[in-house]
């Protein structure tokens, strides 16, 4: 009798994982060759899932349960079918991320349940009040909607003035360092190629690119793709603009923004992820107002492939010589 | 043959098999595993192969118990291994290591890596993964240097950054 007891206090302590490391190995062996004790340890588990149900498990070894024995699906999985079925609330313990997810049905109508069977069983004068207090809550929900759901007086001013949009004939590729305010409009749209024709007017404009995605969105057909580029291998987290193209691009315009215009002419030769060259272009002078100044490059796009690309942009010295100005770092999606 | 080796007076073996079955799986849950099944079900192939090696083992379930153990063993490691990698892949995005569940952490990590194309997923999971000296062999197989697959991890990691940082706020919020 009293050698069964310890047997069952150690099954207990190993359900616990409590047993010293050599003891858990001799448990494990032995249920593996005798069924007898195999049953034991069986029971003694549905017992301890039982025990933590009703709340007689005695507080260290509750704790010990809900911080090593219930870490695996399936013992969740079994508290929560031994709770429903003995229809007692457990509290889910909050020991792994699965607890984070709330069971069909559970939380909330429990609580209403417990709080309605509170208040029925409560004095009369306590109902009442509990009564005034939740009609002042809805009242005051409900005048709150009734605010929020009057048009502002701003609206139409708004409307009458809305927020500046790009130029249509620029299409945008912006870094996150130039960020437009929200990230909320279009960060680029498709230019044609001063070489082409400009292609028909849509009367849908193209899709924009998700506000966290720095990319212009694929050409329409035969339309050129141009990028707004700015400089500098962003080191610590930013995002490199994508230039997508599809087959039907015929040419990509890079525009690289220049932060100061130091140069009358600049040249500019295009490194892939290797870097090794893929083009050269011969010097040009700058474009823009005073707010953006860029030098615009072009080239065709079946020379690019899917993969980062650097433009690195030289200004022109006084005696012809080249003198690096900066790196633009890209990235081309082929769809 | 693993059936046929249980087999006894009584029955055609299944019984003792389902039994033995249990044991495993219980013997993975008793050690914490996720995916205890899927354990058990590793263990009991591999002793069904070395039963077809040797022809005769001298008990079956003490062989599957140590089966067993070699296979919780490896998954021990494969875990570590993995934890390691987050580790790794979470300080160089330089995000929090101990601020979520290291469960949630990994479930993020694998929503996020799914989100990229597949090619940079793979690319970054097999990058973190990879010890001192095999990520030359990652740039080779992929016909770049090493300097270029640097370069593609860290124009990667911006994106899968943001992704992590999302999931792990909606994760929290839920």
């Amino acid at each position: 009798m009293t050698h069964d007891r310890e047997t069952d206090q150690t099954l207990r302590r190993y359900c616990l994982g409590e047993l010293p490391r050599h003891q858990h190995r001799l448990i494990e062996k032995s249920f593996f060759e005798d069924d007898g004790l195999f049953d034991r340890l069986l029971s003694t588990e549905e017992q301890l899932i039982a025990e933590y149900v009703h709340g007689t498990l005695p507080e260290r070894e509750r704790l010990r349960f809900e911080s090593y024995f219930l870490t695996t699906p399936q013992r969740q999985q079994r508290l929560r079918e031994l709770s429903e079925a003995e229809a007692v609330n457990v509290v889910a313990p909050p020991v792994a991320p699965q607890s984070t997810i709330a069971p069909p049905g559970g939380g909330s109508p429990t609580l209403l349940k417990r709080l309605w069977a509170w208040l029925r069983n409560s004095s009369p004068m306590l109902q009442v009040a509990f009564a005034v207090i939740t009609l002042a809550i809805l009242g005051a929900l409900w005048a709150t909607f009734v605010r929020l759901s009057r048009p502002s007086p701003l609206a139409p001013e708004q409307a009458a003035n809305p927020p500046s949009t790009p130029s249509p004939d620029v299409a945008k590729v912006q870094t996150p360092q130039q960020p437009d305010a929200n990230n909320t409009h279009p960060t680029s749209t498709p230019q044609p190629s001063p070489r082409s024709s400009p292609p028909a007017k849509s009367p849908t404009p193209p899709p924009s690119p998700t506000p966290r995605e720095y990319a212009t969105p694929p050409s329409p057909t035969g339309a050129a793709v141009a990028a707004i580029l700015s400089p500098g291998l962003m080191r610590g987290g930013s995002q490199v603009p994508s230039v997508k193209i599809t087959t039907d691009t015929p040419s990509v315009l890079l525009r690289a923004s220049l932060t100061e215009q130091k140069f009358a002419l600049y040249s500019a030769t295009l490194l892939d992820e290797e870097r090794h060259q893929v083009r050269r272009w011969r010097a040009r002078g700058p474009q823009g107002d005073a707010k953006v100044t860029t030098v615009v490059f072009d080239l065709p796009a079946d020379g690019l492939s899917d993969g980062y690309y650097y433009l690195i942009l030289y200004g022109v010295g006084p005696k012809g010589e080249a003198v690096k100005v900066d790196t633009y770092p890209f990235e081309v999606q082929r769809q | 043959m693993l059936l046929a080796a249980l087999r006894s007076d009584a029955g055609d073996g299944s019984a003792e098999y389902l039994r033995l079955r249990q044991k495993v799986v219980k013997f993975f849950e008793f050690n914490r595993r996720q995916f205890a099944d899927d354990l058990a079900d590793v263990a009991l192939d591999r002793t069904a192969e070395k039963l077809q090696e040797k022809g005769q083992l001298e008990t079956i379930q003490g062989f599957a118990y140590g089966v067993a153990r070699k296979v919780l063993l490896e998954d021990l490691r494969r875990e570590r291994k993995e934890r390691k990698m987050l580790e790794a892949l979470f300080r160089d995005l330089q995000l929090a290591t101990d601020s979520h569940p290291v469960e949630l952490r990994h479930e993020c990590l694998m929503h996020c890596l799914a989100e990229l194309p597949k090619d940079k997923g793979d690319l970054m999971l097999r990058y973190y993964e990879a010890g001192w000296g095999e990520k030359g062999r990652i740039a080779a197989e992929l016909g770049k240097s090493d300097n270029a697959l640097a370069q593609n991890i860290f124009h990667t990691k911006p994106k899968l950054k943001s992704c992590i940082e999302n999931c792990l706020a909606k994760k929290l919020i839920r």
